[in-house]
């Protein structure tokens, strides 16, 4: 039998695409980790990724594979070292600059698939382009359309008092 | 040498400060710098003006009789008329501000001169006392008391009432005192208890002066609440309570030009003069930043009783149909695509500007989860312990909580000087956490908040502590700490000192120089 290091496992796409990878680059994912440890044969039996199309996955993958050797993330809940952790590390940002639509696309299969990391990665990314723009600006930049009334754009202003600089 | 005053070495404020009362406050509630008497009406009420309704009593007739200095008239007090309503007092006592408005010597001061204390109306702008109607002696309790960091030698013997760091450390803590004498002049600077044996610490901002010729028992004066903010503020960036650290960094800045040209997060620097400036306006920073008297009743508007709370519920009062967006945004906002825990997620990354911004361009961010500004309070307020979640130092030490006076009073044996838990201490469950928010974001707003001025007080100690723990950083990157030779060390300093000196006197020479060479040289272009 192989190491667990040469393992590999078949994943298939929601749109029906199997791909095939390192065991150790799945598991980033926990989802896939618990799914293997159920199945107990891994490599034989295709791994189903319901909600992830296989463009997507492979983007994740991509992700993974580049991540395989971190260290595992700790069990406790992250509250506190998500905080710690501001900075978005190069080569993450470099694979986050895709079209707006892959990217929500990557925050909600890292979502489902259990990537604590890669969400991470995904939420801050979306968080930096906010930053420092007005409502304008955060509309053009994800294209929403503006529909408040002038009356419910005004009850939000008096309800974000509490943003305002003292 | 004059009178000079030693100040906080971590937060920079004076131990010295002073109060005027207000009528109705008992004698006990008035004092000058030295910590008894009174501020005296003479040279200090003209100041404050016919307008500020400040009154003077005699000091050696009758305390209780209040007068009106710019009235020849004489009031009866209030103990005397038994009534105790300070308002209506008030309407009587003011002075009437048409009349004589140029007449600025208060005839009835000129009577009697040197007899007078000064009590406080409602504008009094004295700068020799905080004054009652601006600060309750709640609010400024133990603002005077101060406590020293002293270097161990090698006889110290641990004592039942020794903080854990006292044990493992180099250094201890001495007895506290209500009276910081006046420095440069070796005032006796007498601590309760003698803790360890030491009675009168040898209390310096600074080493350099041939006062302190013996670097070694140099000991660094501190409010007991500043030592908890540093304690807090050191462990929400290390992990553990450095005190080594804040004692190397004592060593390396104790030298009066280092002390004075800390950066400090208040307004301290600006009340520094040779007597401390009580600047109207600056009552907040004396105010108790641990134990503050109102503080329970505001929080207690914060909390739910409502048994169907929770911190997932919306922050703002919304009618439903405001929060489906029509169905054709929904198609292009890409936020409406993520579930409502994914956009906590990102607004968890974002400061509370750009969560106001992104509420007026999404609907998907209409409505907001109470617990997000608990999210924002931890990252924005940190020095606001009572909201965290579960707290790694839940108790204040014995010494935050005695002024010398309660233990000479009241002597509490060693054994039992136990810490105090942190008091109002939030359920994170039961908590409105926006409406908290808000209250602790009014804090700045001084006439409207007074009642959160400890807290304004806590924030900028907790600024200095992180300037402090900055340079214990860089100190120790450096290999300054612990430092090795204190007495080189000052005596290095003290040379650097007057090096310096003696170079800005020398550039001062030659610039006065050079200005009168142009002066006769102009003089002598006109002359031709």
């Amino acid at each position: 039998m192989a190491s667990e290091a040469e393992q590999t496992v078949k994943l298939v796409s929601s749109d029906n695409v199997e791909i095939v990878t390192e065991r150790k680059v799945a598991e980033r994912s926990m989802l896939i980790k618990n799914m293997i440890e159920d199945l107990g044969a891994p490599g034989e039996e295709p791994i189903p990724i319901m909600n992830v199309s296989e463009a997507v996955l492979r983007k994740v993958l991509e992700w993974c594979t580049h991540h395989k050797n971190d260290p595992a993330p700790s069990q406790d809940d992250d509250a506190d070292s998500r905080k710690k952790t501001t900075d978005i590390e190069d080569w993450d940002q470099k694979f986050m600059q895709v079209d707006q639509e892959m990217l929500f696309e990557i925050i909600l299969a890292a979502n489902y698939m259990d990537i604590k990391a890669l969400l991470d990665v995904g939420c801050k990314t979306v968080a930096n382009m906010i930053k420092g723009k007005s409502p304008e600006e955060i509309r053009k930049t994800f294209n929403i359309q503006n529909d408040f009334t002038p009356e419910e754009e005004d009850q939000i202003r008096r309800e974000n008092e509490w943003a305002e600089d003292r | 040498m004059g009178y000079s005053e030693q100040l906080c070495q971590i937060c920079g404020v004076s131990f010295n400060i002073a109060r005027i009362r207000r009528p109705d406050e008992p004698r006990s509630a008035a004092w000058i710098y030295y910590g008894s008497d009174f501020v005296d009406a003479e040279g200090t009420i003209q100041n404050c003006g016919r307008k500020s309704g400040c009154m003077i009593v005699d000091r050696d007739l009758d305390e209780d009789v209040l007068q009106d200095p710019w009235k020849r008239r004489v009031v009866e007090g209030e103990d005397d008329e038994g009534g105790g309503d300070g308002n209506g007092e008030g309407e009587e006592f003011a002075p009437n501000a048409e009349d004589d408005e140029d007449d600025d010597e208060p005839p009835l001061l000129e009577q009697f001169v040197e007899l007078m204390k000064h009590i406080a109306g409602p504008n009094c702008t004295n700068g020799n006392g905080y004054i009652g109607h601006r600060i309750s002696l709640q609010e400024m309790q133990h603002c005077r008391v101060w406590q020293t960091l002293i270097r161990k030698t090698e006889t110290f013997q641990s004592a039942p009432d020794d903080e854990a760091f006292e044990r493992t450390e180099d250094v201890f803590l001495s007895g506290i005192s209500d009276d910081m004498p006046e420095t440069m002049d070796g005032g006796s600077a007498e601590t309760h208890p003698a803790r360890h044996g030491v009675r009168k610490p040898n209390v310096t901002n600074g080493m350099i002066d041939s006062v302190y010729t013996d670097a070694k028992a140099a000991c660094m004066p501190f409010h007991p609440w500043c030592l908890e903010v540093f304690k807090r503020a050191s462990h929400a960036k290390s992990g553990e309570v450095d005190i080594a650290g804040l004692w190397g960094w004592y060593e390396n800045e104790a030298d009066f030009e280092m002390f004075f040209a800390f950066p400090r997060a208040g307004p301290t620097t600006g009340l520094r003069e040779q007597w401390w400036d009580h600047a109207v306006g600056s009552e907040w920073i004396v105010c108790n930043p641990l134990f503050m008297p109102t503080l329970s009743d505001e929080l207690q508007t914060t909390i739910s009783s409502d048994p169907s709370f929770d911190v997932g519920q919306g922050a703002f009062d919304i009618p439903s149909s405001q929060l489906t967006p029509p169905t054709s945004t929904q198609e292009t906002d890409p936020f409406t695509t993520l579930p409502a825990e994914l956009r906590l997620m990102i607004l968890q990354d974002l400061p509370s500007q750009s969560i106001a911004s992104l509420r007026l361009s999404s609907r998907a961010f209409r409505q907001l989860p109470i617990s997000l500004w608990h999210h924002l309070l931890l990252k924005e307020m940190p020095w606001f312990w009572e909201a965290h979640p579960s707290t790694p130092l839940p108790t204040y030490s014995f010494w935050t909580t005695k002024s010398e006076k309660d233990l000479k009073s009241h002597p509490v044996a060693p054994e039992n000087r136990n810490p105090v838990p942190v008091p109002n201490t939030l359920d994170p469950t039961r908590t409105n956490w926006h409406r908290l928010y808000l209250l602790l974001k009014e804090r700045e707003n001084d006439e409207k908040y007074r009642s959160l001025r400890g807290l304004r007080n806590r924030e900028r100690i907790w600024m200095d502590c992180q300037e402090i723990l900055r340079r214990i950083e860089e100190y120790r990157a450096r290999g300054e700490i612990p430092v090795e030779d204190v007495a080189r060390l000052v005596r290095e300093r003290t040379e650097g000192v007057r090096r310096r000196n003696r170079e800005r006197m020398e550039a001062r020479r030659r610039e006065q120089e050079r200005d009168q060479g142009v002066v006769t040289h102009t003089e002598a272009a006109q002359m031709l």
